[in-house]
């Protein structure tokens, strides 16, 4: 069975100048996500994951090459589009959890949905029941100073997959979690992939997350190394 | 509905750091106070330098023959006054007048001469519409009975210019309308203190009937002097003052001229103006250092938080609502510190407004402008308080605007990053 291609890269490169020197962070970076993927970007640090996870995310934008998401090239879009992009097409999961830490744990989730226009009632709907799913039952009035760092990237979880992107960024995801709760963690990504199809893209180096990975791509000095699929 | 939970993030980001949150509404509450009350003493110096002035010679509004104002020929008269006079007693609003006539003469004493302007008032009618006999430091005012004993009122600085005192003979010489030669021997019963130099070294009070008889006049006068009871009642009052005249002066040729206080003395308008250049000159500094306080704790505000802003459009929020959401909570900051700036500078003008600021010190260089007072009390006008609001309002908008779209110009990863 042939999946469809949801993301790809073209000759992606990112080149970073800090005073008079230039770093090259990524060196042409040719990449396809099909939809349903669990994959991960794997490397030692410098490697250029995270580089690439954000220009995945339109988060940044590369000095060459191009990024297609669903087929659009993206790198024509204004920032406005970009935004609209984001919202709609992609979840975001950072290392350091980074939710509104003004809002609770509902609200974060209510908040992507409400610049979606979803409706008070579906939307308040929707929130308790993936904070439920990611097992959040009964914190969801807790604002991020109320909840451990595992509760928090499980709210960061949630609100990733409740408007149901195209696909996810999970940017070193159980980096600051212990290795019990990064488990848990994965596994409910992996159990998200898995009941809802959900296309998650890691950048990590954990090998917890590489073994529930389906496709590996290892990253060195800002090229493709090798990549491996299970 | 998305601007609920925008007004919401605004409200907690402004709970959240409660510190720098109060610092910011100080800088606009102590800015807004201060404008209100140095707004207010400006307005109040301005009120009562109009109202010194008004009080003390001009009125509110005169009456004179036509071309009176800007010729003040002896010839251009006003006949039958009593029917002038009748229009006035008969008006809807409560109303002071008073009868002059004046012109320009030579007093003498036996060491002197000087050119003096002669005024010649109705004494009890003349103390309802100036301050004159308030000036009188010397001596008494005149009586209304002051014409059978030819008493006369003097400025200080003309007595000692004439190097004389209460009770010295003087004698005024002038020419009457007819051109015959006039003059008259007065015993000086009043000396004032006005503070304008010009009156007090060149003016000369005497009874009406006595400047009467000096111009061959009759019962003809020079002017008819009105206070209203109200400033704001001027312009309606003359009106009807318009109105009563055309009607006595219909199918005579006897045109005459009906003038405000700001038409009688313009130099005291540019003044006004001026103080008011003068004050938005300083208020406009005020307003520089009160905004550079607001953009400044602002910008900390924003610039601490940008990796949060940067999550924020990372998630999906477009720079527009950034910009917004950062306005609202400018804005909130601005709503709070207004109304404590409210507070504060409407209790401290009014404490003001009632005990006044005591200005004896400088009398003898504000005698000029305040005249007899020397305690300044500042004035709320509404339409300053409206003005002085509105543009701390604008200033903290405008503040917010700069470390706003400065954060949402960032690319998201920019703003993450940033530390």
């Amino acid at each position: 069975m042939t999946y469809p291609i949801i993301v790809k890269t073209e000759g992606l490169k990112k080149i970073y100048i800090y005073d008079s020197q230039t770093v090259q962070a990524l060196h042409g970076i040719n990449l396809t996500v099909t939809k349903g993927d669990f994959l991960a970007i794997a490397g030692p640090s410098g490697s250029g994951k995270t580089t690439l996870l954000n220009l995945i995310g339109c988060l940044d934008t590369p000095s060459n090459g191009k990024v297609f998401i669903e087929d659009e090239d993206v790198s024509v879009f204004s920032r406005r589009k970009l935004s609209k992009l984001r919202l709609e097409k992609i979840g975001f999961i950072f290392q350091e959890y980074n939710l509104i830490p003004v809002l609770t744990a509902l609200e974060n989730l209510e908040y992507v949905m409400l610049l979606q226009g979803w409706e008070s009632e579906a939307r308040r709907k929707m929130a308790l029941t993936i904070l439920h799913e990611v097992g959040l039952a009964g914190m969801e009035n807790r604002r991020s100073n109320q909840m451990s760092g595992g509760q928090q990237q499980r709210v960061a979880v949630a609100r990733a997959i409740v408007t149901e992107p195209v696909i996810v960024l999970a940017d070193e995801p159980t980096a600051n979690l212990d290795s019990q709760t990064g488990l848990s963690l994965l596994g409910l990504m992996y159990s998200l992939n898995q009941t809802k199809g959900i296309t998650f893209l890691f950048s990590t180096h954990d090998p917890m997350v590489m073994e529930r990975a389906k496709r590996i791509i290892f990253l060195k000095d800002g090229r493709v190394d090798r990549e491996e699929t299970k | 509905m998305k601007a609920k939970v925008f007004l919401k993030i605004a409200w907690r980001n402004v709970q959240r750091n409660r510190r720098r949150s109060l610092i910011t509404i100080a800088a606009i509450s102590l800015g807004l106070a201060s404008l209100i009350f140095f707004g207010a003493i400006n307005d109040g110096f301005n009120e009562q330098m109009v109202r010194s002035s008004v009080r003390l010679m001009i009125g509110h509004i005169q009456i004179h023959r036509q071309g009176y104002q800007d010729d003040p020929d002896v010839e251009k008269f006003i006949t039958h006054p009593d029917r002038y006079m009748a229009v006035l007693k008969d008006l809807p609003y409560p109303i002071y007048y008073a009868p002059r006539v004046k012109f320009q003469g030579l007093i003498s004493s036996p060491e002197n001469s000087y050119g003096v302007y002669v005024v010649g008032i109705a004494p009890a009618a003349e103390a309802t519409v100036s301050t004159i006999n308030r000036a009188v430091i010397e001596g008494k005012f005149l009586n209304n009975d002051g014409h059978l004993s030819h008493s006369l009122l003097l400025g200080k600085q003309l007595a000692k210019n004439l190097k004389t005192g209460i009770g010295d003979k003087v004698v005024l010489m002038t020419q009457a309308y007819d051109g015959s030669l006039s003059a008259s021997a007065f015993t000086i019963q009043g000396i004032f203190r006005t503070g304008n130099p010009e009156m007090d070294k060149g003016a000369v009070y005497i009874p009406i009937e006595a400047a009467q008889s000096m111009l061959a006049y009759e019962d003809k006068i020079s002017e008819i002097v009105i206070l209203t009871d109200r400033e704001e009642q001027v312009n309606k009052v003359k009106e009807l003052i318009m109105d009563g005249v055309i009607k006595i002066t219909q199918g005579t040729d006897a045109a005459m001229e009906i003038l405000e206080w700001s038409d009688i003395a313009p130099d005291i308008v540019q003044i006004v103006k001026i103080n008011d250049i003068t004050m938005y000159i300083l208020l406009g500094i005020l307003f520089i250092i009160v905004t550079l306080g607001i953009i400044n704790t602002l910008l900390m505000s924003i610039f601490e938080r940008t990796w949060e802003i940067g999550i924020i459009m990372a998630i999906g929020t477009s720079p527009g609502y950034v910009v917004l959401m950062l306005i609202m909570e400018a804005m909130f900051l601005g709503f709070i510190g207004i109304i404590l700036g409210l507070i504060i500078g409407v209790f401290i003008t009014g404490y003001y407004n009632q005990q006044g600021i005591d200005l004896s010190k400088f009398s003898e260089g504000l005698a000029l402008y305040l005249g007899l007072e020397t305690t300044l009390y500042p004035v709320i006008k509404l339409k300053s308080l409206a003005i002085y609001t509105l543009a701390i309002f604008l200033t903290t908008i405008l503040a917010s605007l700069y470390p706003a779209v400065k954060a949402a110009w960032l690319r998201p990863i920019e703003a993450i990053r940033h530390v």
